[in-house]
């Protein structure tokens, strides 16, 4: 109850800021997590075991990193 | 776990490949006309290239998400794809400096190709001799290692479809690029 009076003495410019925030900050997270979905889904279980390893020890996460990490995991011939 | 720190290293102690012969009959013949798929989504025909192509051929660069055959290290000359593919990558420009193409030549198929293409990012194109036709075609050297006929390293460098010059036992390979650039550098075009 407080905070809907709060919120209805609040001037329409400030209530527009803060949808626009929750909105910009919403699609921040979305883009954050869709592509480690995407990668979770396309990828088998054994690949993330590695990339988790190489991620905890050493920061690993894509790309040449992630070939280094396998190598020297003995993955990679 | 093995002991080397980056994909450019080999293990120590690896054993050195022999030249068996095998590869002797291949300078002076004439690539095969074999479509082959490539990483790019198309099919190349080396047969028909005009200039100059390396063609690096590699047994196995090996999947992330499997464990590598057991006793892969101690197969002569199977070890090394990766930090291969990898010098080819880092010698690209010198290479295309000499008009000279690159292709990477496996017999694993193209979605398997093309993680490694992806990953390593590699800048020319694997291309997949699955069903060994280009193989057999030349009569190129092979092994079997758990049911997978895989090709034995070798680098061939034709001009207009015809094999100039063959490398082979490639060791080690994480010198490759090296030695092929020495190579041209010291054959050029006329």
């Amino acid at each position: 109850m407080k905070t809907c009076l709060k919120r209805k003495m609040m001037p329409s410019s400030t209530r527009f800021r803060q949808q626009v925030f929750s909105r910009k900050l919403f699609v921040v997270v979305a883009l954050r997590i869709i592509p480690s979905f995407a990668t979770y889904l396309t990828h088998p279980r054994s690949y993330f075991t590695i990339m988790e390893t190489a991620e905890g020890k050493e920061g690993c996460v894509s790309g040449h990193s992630l070939s280094n990490a396998l190598y020297r995991h003995g993955r990679l011939s | 776990m093995t002991d080397q720190a980056n994909i450019h290293q080999l293990p120590e102690n690896l054993p050195i490949p022999v030249d068996d012969g095998a590869a002797d009959h291949l300078t002076g013949m004439h690539l095969p006309p074999v479509p082959l798929a490539s990483t790019a989504g198309n099919l190349v025909h080396l047969s028909v290239l005009e200039g100059r192509t390396v063609v690096y051929c590699y047994p196995m660069t090996g999947p992330p998400d499997r464990n590598l055959p057991q006793g892969w290290d101690e197969i002569p000359g199977a070890r090394g794809c990766t930090p291969q593919s990898c010098t080819f990558r880092d010698h690209y420009a010198e290479l295309r400096a000499l008009d000279t193409r690159v292709f990477g030549l496996s017999t694993q198929d193209t979605d398997y190709q093309q993680e490694t293409a992806k990953r390593l990012h590699l800048p020319f194109e694997l291309l997949s001799d699955q069903d060994l036709r280009f193989a057999h075609a030349l009569g190129m050297p092979a092994f079997e290692v758990e049911g997978m006929i895989l090709l034995k390293r070798l680098t061939l460098i034709a001009n207009g479809g015809l094999i100039e010059k063959v490398f082979y036992p490639v060791f080690p390979p994480n010198k490759s690029a090296e030695e092929v650039i020495y190579w041209l550098s010291q054959n050029p075009l006329r």
